[in-house]
């Protein structure tokens, strides 16, 4: 049997062309310009270390094949569609033949191939994977990203608007790899090493890119060569600022025009502005992560302690009534995911395993170091309440660290969120049980071999089969209850805050927004 | 004798020209407030300054809670009163280290001169050249990894209990910062000193009669020289607080749940619009107690040093 | 004149020197592992890899040799490479793009806290012990005891959104535009009180002086007398204070610029301290010390200008 996904772009652009055309008939700005405020400088903005703000602009200046809707599905952007081999170990893609770099060079298959080669090596990532945390199971790309070879057997080239994708192994819905903005494709050709290059890169999409890496300040403005449907917006302009209330009140005062939250302001802004709130869907979440190489949490008993002794329900009504708490690795969205599943406030239960470690009382426990990094106003916060609640229930000394260096295996515990790119259970789950996930690494913990073990047998199963969903919230709930790898915080807490002129904004499960549909009313 | 009379009749026309000055009795009156609220202030509060109250946050000041609670529902009043004691002690130890090693390393100098002197005096420029606060920004961040990390060590060799709590680690890291910044202004002021006493002719006419070293210095130096360092001594408290406030808001000072004025400050930000007393009463104390150190500073340098009025 | 000139830049030499050597030695000393810095949460796990890469930065020399080839590279202008995420920059680079916005701002600041501050410390000094005296020194005492980072929300909210006089400033339009006017207010509060208190002081000063009273008897009318006999005095405190003001706007520019996202020297210190920059750290730190130094030995060359008594040589 073969498996054949094509999807169908025209009707979507028709969809969001009726819905501008309709509006503009009737009251469209004369200027169409977006000024938008965000947190946090960029220091490097090429697609493949992308992780937090550069989805938004990536989405229309360095195209991936597909991009997501608003529902999670995948639309066309630089590919057409893609066929998938019954094995799902091949997925066969088909380029826009008319699709031409701002350059005026066309977009071809090796050109996309080149791209990616050059996002894997190993000092353009960031420590989490970036590119190659969804392209690792791409045949050749480990030797490509370590940089012992050039070419990746599994990236192969069939003609100049077709690629052929090759994986070593099975992963139950890869195809989203392909929707992420990680995967953005720019000419390298040029020289991509400089950092002045990325200053104008060359890019793929409906809009040029200007960065100014000393201010963080980036401009979007219309790509003349853009080979796609025509965009109304002529100029985004993004800028940084810090401060979350310089941002309101820079928006309050009518000088940008959308900004966004990262849950800093969310309580105030739900009584301010609640209409004016754009929620941003993600499968992520936060979480603190423990580390099992270090004492005391390398003693089990100890880390479910202090799962236990946390009234973590009370502290997020108490300090952020508006987040959304969560108790799972797999958020909703996610496939498998279980909203039943909690995890139970429970000192007495607490208290027993404490008395069940290998230190038998408090009194015996080393302090527990934890690393919230520099976020003092809502982890701090946060973790100032749980340090009350282990030192009541359970008299354990805990200590917070802001500011500090990337000693990780230092801490116990530290401040951490992920966010599935490959939005599969299998993806979800492997960052904190495979032994070659994410957190082995990065956080220092190491699941047991059991659970490997049990996350590659699911891993094999078929996406519909129903004994799949069962292994993996086996899986979660070992990882949450037993082992202990994490105690979850709160799901994705960002907001747009957009002014009602602003038409036809949309994000996605890539927290992007759709630029390319988006007009200004008059106003 | 006569010299002992001498200098009694300065301390007391010093002391008289105090208090004549309103400004800076009505100083002294906060700094004595301030003070008595450090020691005993904690120990008559009702609330424990860390006790935490989930249910009662970010209240308005009731009778319950004279200035309100924070976010985490815990007492104001009491977290202001526990915040003096920190702003003291941050002023009075740093100050302390500093005018310690400058007033060695200072007279050091001035009675060695050659080598010594000139080896002192150009470390202390070096260090006079960094922007006071950015040294002792630079300091602490340095410092704070290998201390902590030693510290730890020591924890895990002895096992001894004294060596868990590393909250005071957090003070000693933010006095010494402070001090490293501070010692070659007070090393020059007492240099200085000592340098310009021993020109004077009652000091060259003792040595003359034949005093000794320490009598001399006993004598007449201690006593003229003391003016002016007090003054200094004093007129650093408030930027010392200042500065304690600024590294607690950059994250390199008195770590949570410890309460100092600055870091109240820095972690009500976010909130400031919401609840805008979280942020304005530590701010007013910090800035009442400031104003109160640096007016009495004046004030003891007009009294001490009747002709220079220059701080 | 040249002759002192070279003289004190050589006497600058071991001061810079020395400040080098202590930064650099801290550097050495204190935050753990540079490759750790250097490679942030890249570093490899492998203890042979490290190894091989120890020796490949020159981490494995003694101190004496990095030490010097630590200076060779700074005197090449050379300051390392800053390891935040992996941008790659140069130090330098960075520091000359942020150095030109401050200085900027800086020198306007400069600018108007002596504009400002002399006349209000002649004034004050003028009306001593009168209601004007009292406000002006006060006002000069009680402002600087307000942080910076609680100063600016306030004054966001009285003049953005309550007077609505001011853009909400974020960023970085140049000087003449009007974002600039809030960071220079507070940057302009700290440094000011030195220079109002310092002219306040040393005009009541000389205004007690002989040469003063000789020239008023003598019917000399009294702005003359400001001009001709106090001013020229009272000024040399207030210029041996020049170091004290740009340390404080050094200092003020590490918040004001963070707070407003002004893209200056003071953000990159706070940039460089937030991301545990080391390399960062120690290049500000470096450039902040040798601006008041440079500042220190202007004061140095303008004191015979205003003082015949001080004579080059």
């Amino acid at each position: 049997m073969r498996l054949i996904v094509r999807i169908l772009a025209s009707c979507f652009v028709l969809l969001g062309l009726s819905g501008i055309s309709l509006v503009s008939a009737q009251e469209l700005a004369e200027e169409q310009v977006v000024k938008l405020l965000l947190r946090g400088k960029k220091d490097v903005v090429h697609p493949s270390a992308e992780g937090g703000d550069g989805r938004h602009w990536l989405r229309v200046t360095m195209l991936a094949p597909f991009n997501l809707d608003a529902q999670g599905n995948m639309v066309p952007s630089l590919a057409s569609g893609f066929e998938k081999s019954a094995d799902e170990l091949e997925y066969t893609l088909s380029f826009y033949e008319d699709a031409v770099f701002s350059n005026g060079k066309p977009i071809t298959a090796s050109a996309v191939k080149e791209a990616w080669e050059w996002g894997v090596l190993s000092e353009n990532l960031p420590g989490w994977g970036g590119l190659m945390s969804i392209f690792r199971k791409i045949e050749g790309m480990q030797a490509v990203s370590e940089g012992s070879s050039t070419d990746a057997e599994g990236l192969v080239v069939i003609d100049d608007h077709t690629l052929k994708i090759v994986l070593n192994e099975r992963v139950i819905g890869w195809e989203n790899a392909l929707a992420s903005y990680m995967a953005g494709v720019f000419d390298v050709s040029g020289d991509v090493d400089d950092i002045d290059y990325w200053r104008n890169p060359v890019v793929s999409g409906p809009y040029l890119f200007n960065w100014d890496p000393d201010t963080g300040a980036i401009t979007l403005t219309q790509n003349p060569n853009w080979w796609g449907e025509p965009v109304t917006l002529e100029r985004i302009e993004f800028q940084v600022v810090e401060d979350p209330q310089t941002r309101l009140i820079a928006y309050e005062n009518g000088e940008v025009d959308v900004i966004k939250d990262l849950g800093d302001l969310l309580d105030q802004i739900k009584v301010s502005h609640p209409d004016e709130l754009v929620a941003i869907p993600g499968v992520g979440f936060f979480y603190l992560a423990f580390n099992n190489q270090l004492e005391p949490t390398n003693d089990p008993h100890i880390r479910r302690a202090l799962l236990h002794a946390i009234d973590r329900r009370a502290v997020f009504q108490a300090l952020f009534p508006n987040h959304p708490l969560t108790d799972s690795i797999l958020q909703t969205g996610t496939q498998c995911a279980n909203p039943e599943f909690q995890i139970s406030y429970d000192p007495d239960m607490a208290r027993t395993e404490l008395s069940q470690s290998g230190y038998g009382n408090a009194e015996n426990v080393p302090p527990i170091r934890i690393q919230y990094w520099a976020d003092i106003n809502f982890w701090g916060r946060i973790l100032t309440a749980y340090q009350q609640q282990w030192q009541d229930n359970l008299g354990l000394r805990v200590e917070l660290f802001g500011v500090d260096n990337y000693d990780t295996p230092n801490f116990n515990l530290q401040r951490d969120s992920t966010a599935p790119t490959i939005n599969d259970p299998s993806e979800a789950l492997g960052v904190f049980a495979a032994s070659d996930g994410a957190n082995a690494a990065y956080q220092s913990f190491a699941a047991s071999p059991e659970l490997d073990a049990l996350l590659d047998e699911a891993n094999t199963l078929a996406s519909t089969d129903t004994a799949r969903c069962e292994l993996y919230r086996q899986i979660e709930e070992r990882l949450l209850l037993d082992e202990t790898a994490l105690i979850p915080q709160i799901g994705i807490p960002y907001n747009w805050v957009v002014k009602p002129y602003v038409q036809g904004l949309e994000t996605s499960l890539n927290q992007d927004i759709n630029w390319d549909q988006i007009s200004i009313l008059e106003h | 004798m006569k010299t002992q009379a001498r200098s009694n009749n300065l301390w007391l026309d010093a002391f008289k020209r105090l208090v004549r000055n309103r400004m800076s009795m009505l100083a002294l009156i906060i700094i004595v407030l301030i003070v008595l609220m450090a020691i005993f202030g904690p120990l008559l509060s009702p609330y424990d300054y860390t006790r935490q109250d989930l249910l009662n946050t970010n209240q308005g000041p009731s009778l319950e809670h004279w200035f309100g609670t924070d976010e985490l529902g815990r007492d104001m009043f009491s977290r202001i009163l526990w915040g003096a004691r920190t702003a003291l002690a941050v002023a009075f130890i740093s100050q302390g280290i500093s005018f310690g090693l400058g007033i060695l390393l200072g007279s050091i100098a001035a009675y060695s001169g050659g080598w010594v002197d000139n080896a002192i005096m150009r470390f202390a420029d070096i260090l006079m050249s960094f922007p006071h606060l950015l040294l002792a920004i630079f300091v602490s961040a340095t410092i704070r990894q290998p201390i902590l990390k030693s510290f730890y060590g020591v924890y895990d060799r002895t096992g001894w209990d004294i060596f868990r709590n590393t909250v005071f680690i957090d003070y000693f890291i933010v006095f010494g910062a402070l001090a490293a910044a501070g010692w070659p202004w007070a090393a020059r002021l007492i240099r200085g000193q000592i340098l310009s006493l021993r020109e004077q002719d009652f000091v060259a006419a003792a040595q003359a009669l034949g005093a000794r070293h320490w009598q001399i210095i006993r004598a007449h130096l201690v006593p003229n020289a003391i003016g002016p360092i007090i003054v200094s001594f004093t007129a650093g408290f408030g930027d010392a607080m200042l500065a304690e406030s600024s590294l607690s808001y950059l994250g390199i000072g008195i770590r949570p749940p410890g309460a100092s004025w600055g870091a109240m400050i820095s972690e009500s930000l976010i909130g400031w619009r919401l609840h805008p007393h979280l942020v304005a009463v530590p701010g007013l104390v910090l800035a009442i107690c400031v104003f109160a150190f640096n007016l009495f500073g004046d004030g003891l340098n007009d009294a001490l040093n009747p002709r220079s009025k220059v701080r | 004149m040249l002759q002192y000139f070279i003289k004190r830049i050589a006497q600058l030499v071991p001061t810079v020197l020395g400040v080098i050597f202590i930064t650099f030695s801290l550097g050495y000393f204190g935050p753990g592992d540079p490759l750790k810095h250097q490679l942030g949460e890249r570093l490899p796990s492998d203890p042979a890899q490290l190894e091989r890469l120890r020796k490949h930065y020159g981490l494995d020399r003694p101190f004496h040799v990095q030490f010097s080839s630590y200076i060779g590279k700074l005197a090449r202008g050379d300051m390392g490479i800053s390891i935040v995420v992996q941008s790659k920059r140069p130090i330098r680079d960075m520091l000359g793009k942020a150095l030109r916005t401050s200085v900027q701002l800086g020198g306007a600041a400069a600018l108007i806290i002596f504009v400002l501050g002399i006349p209000l410390g002649i004034l004050a000094a003028y009306r001593k012990n009168t209601w004007l005296d009292y406000v002006i020194v006060s006002l000069a005492a009680l402002l600087p005891t307000v942080p910076p980072f609680v100063l600016a929300p306030l004054l966001l909210i009285l003049f953005v959104l309550q007077l609505k006089l001011l853009p909400a400033s974020f960023g970085w339009a140049g000087l003449f535009d009007s974002r600039a006017i809030l960071p220079l207010i507070i940057l302009v509060i700290g440094p000011m009180l030195i220079v109002v208190r310092q002219t306040r002081n040393s005009i009541i000063e000389a205004l007690t002086q002989d040469y003063v009273r000789t020239a008023r008897s003598k019917g000399v009318l009294e702005h003359k007398v400001l001009s001709r006999h106090v001013l020229k005095n009272a000024m040399i405190p207030v210029l041996t204070s020049m170091g004290f003001i740009i340390s404080g706007l050094l200092t003020g520019s590490l918040f004001v610029e963070s707070i407003f996202g002004i893209p200056g020297f003071g953000k990159l210190i706070y940039d460089g301290l937030r991301a545990y920059d080391y390399p960062l750290i120690l290049g500000t730190t470096l450039v902040g010390t040798l601006i008041i130094l440079a500042s220190n030995l202007l004061v140095d060359l303008l004191y015979p200008f205003f003082d015949p008594r001080v004579q080059f040589g």
